[in-house]
């Protein structure tokens, strides 16, 4: 009796763990893909944080807070990345290519004022970047960044509006040194100030 | 407050009008599964199961880890080549047969299989036997002997979530008690415990048949401590004088300005290749780097232009060549000579990711405001 009702939970714990990667696979790789500099790498955070995932499937919350859950161990997998942390190539290498060529190129910014705005994102501490890309890019509420990245609730739109203000000034960093490159952008600060 | 840059930054969002594909992984959901659930012993280890416990893919050993492993192989030979013949026992160390003694002295003595890998010590240790298969993927065992967990424990801890196979097999005059973990892709993954001279013995391996697994238990052998170093690989054995493959690393390599070879942190005793390799050339890649950082603070452009062109010579380097074909280590220190010249690495500045990439604190190479460690 006690190895059927073993295998009873095995089972609903790969059910769970394959509804958990159904719902969030997509947004897990957007994630990743946005913030690694290759298809490779993105597919390796992602294997990574489902393994995570499977490993700790009890802890998983529940409903969207798992997706969330998801969001802060793939910012953990890009910074194990960075680093050159990161256990490479979990998958097999038939699924990893698959996944690789399934997966879109990234946009590479190739007019002036996005390169410059792709510069001032660039220069902004990582966690500023992060919490303007989770608004920007993965459209995340500033409650739900606050989860993703451990912020305290009454701090983050704070720590939003610090981050905007330093990408502002960035900007007009580059737009002052450099005006004739981007004549768009010192009248785009000047709207934003107004 | 007006929302104007996060509009702009979404025009920079680098999956702009780029949509995934729902359902990637989903495709793959069985083979993917199959991934995962094959790594769970992985996890166990931090729930208290013995380091020789430990999977360990060294190919992909992470980058400060690879430098930082002290732990390996032991193996000094003090002839050259390798290997000698069961009279000449004086041909092994006695250090190299200490380290032999104190594993279990297990050789899998059955047609195609050979020990690719071994580390550990009397405590816990773990060998790898392989067997090549064309147009198939290798066969490998992974054998583990360790003092603690208890054996009781060990087969509870087995016994929670795996199936026992009956009858249980026989090993090396006793028997083992088996248990099939999981069954994917068509290989069941069994595990085999029992006890020996007062520890505990796994071996895990997945095989196409159950009956496999059994004739591989059958084909373990106890062997002498000259047996047991014939059968290491050339890639786990190297000359006594740490000194020359030291040298012979090098060859090729330019070295920073006041560089010691004798600064190098080589274990006292040897390790594979790959290891060494990633000591030798992580040191000498380490220094480099901090070169460049001291040259850039200070304004020093020749000096960068220095440190940057030798380090444009790294996909030349011989060591890394060799590395390249197991694992990526190398990969990691031609990606940062690449970028030397931007001073970028994902945005950030170089030297911090080069420094914990490396781990170059753990080679004894610090950058400016770094702590030794």
């Amino acid at each position: 009796m006690a190895a059927i009702q073993r295998s009873r939970k095995e089972q609903n714990r790969e059910v769970d763990f394959s509804a958990l990667v159904e719902s969030n696979e997509s947004a897990i790789l957007s994630y990743a893909l946005r913030r690694v500099p290759s298809r490779e790498d993105a597919v390796d955070v992602v294997a990574e944080t489902f393994l995570v995932a499977w490993r700790r499937i009890d802890q998983v919350p529940d409903g969207e807070n798992a997706r969330l859950w998801l969001y802060g161990v793939a910012r953990n997998q890009v910074a194990n990345l960075n680093r050159g942390e990161l256990r490479r190539r979990r998958l097999s290498e038939r699924v990893r290519q698959d996944l690789i060529t399934a997966s879109p190129e990234r946009f590479e910014p190739g007019r002036e004022p996005e390169l410059q705005l792709t510069e001032a994102l660039s220069a902004l501490p990582a966690d500023d970047r992060e919490i303007l890309t989770l608004l920007a890019w993965d459209e995340l509420r500033p409650a739900e960044i606050a989860k993703v990245m451990g912020l305290r609730g009454p701090t983050t739109r704070s720590r939003i509006h610090r981050a905007k203000r330093r990408l502002r000034e960035q900007l007009e960093i580059r737009n002052s040194t450099d005006p004739g490159a981007n004549p768009a952008g010192p009248n785009r600060i000047e709207e934003e100030r107004a | 407050m007006p929302e104007d840059i996060l509009t702009e930054l979404r025009s920079i969002d680098p999956l702009l009008e780029r949509k995934i594909d729902d359902g990637l992984l989903v495709r793959h959901r069985r083979e993917f599964l199959g991934e995962i659930v094959a790594t769970e012993p992985t996890e166990r280890i931090k729930d208290g199961r013995p380091a020789g416990v430990r999977r360990r893919d060294r190919r992909f050993l992470p980058l400060g880890i690879a430098v930082s492993i002290v732990a390996l192989v032991a193996l000094v030979l003090v002839l050259s080549g390798r290997g000698g013949s069961a009279e000449d026992r004086s041909a092994y160390a006695s250090q190299l047969v200490e380290f032999a003694e104190s594993t279990p002295l297990i050789l899998l003595d059955s047609p195609g299989f050979s020990v690719t890998y071994v580390t550990g010590d009397a405590a816990a240790g773990m060998m790898v036997f392989e067997k090549e298969q064309a147009g198939r993927p290798a066969i490998s065992a992974e054998l583990n002997w360790f003092e603690r967990p208890s054996f009781g424990a060990r087969v509870k801890d087995w016994a929670h979530d795996s199936n026992r196979l009956r009858p249980d097999p026989p090993v090396l005059g006793t028997k083992a008690i088996a248990f099939e973990n999981s069954y994917s892709r068509g290989l069941h993954d069994i595990t085999a415990i029992w006890r020996l001279d007062g520890r505990t013995l796994e071996i895990r391996s997945a095989v196409p048949e159950v009956a496999d697994f059994r004739d591989m238990l059958a084909s373990l052998k106890q062997v002498d401590s000259t047996t047991w170093l014939d059968a290491m690989p050339p890639s786990v054995i190297r000359s006594a004088d740490p000194t020359d493959e030291l040298g012979k690393m090098l060859e090729g390599i330019p070295l920073p300005p006041g560089f010691d070879e004798s600064d190098i942190r080589i274990p006292g005793l040897a390790q594979d290749r790959y290891q060494f390799g990633a000591i030798v050339a992580g040191t000498v890649t380490c220094s480099w780097f901090a070169y460049w950082v001291e040259a850039r603070k200070n304004g020093n452009e020749a000096a960068e232009r220095e440190a940057v062109e030798a380090m444009s010579t790294a996909r030349d380097w011989s060591v890394l060549k060799e590395m390249s074909k197991t694992g990526g280590f190398p990969t990691a220190i031609w990606s940062f000579a690449e970028s030397m010249p931007s001073g970028k690495w994902v945005g950030r500045p170089l030297e911090g990711d080069v420094s914990s990439g490396l781990g170059c604190p753990s080679l004894g190479v610090t950058f400016t405001n770094e702590r030794k460690q």
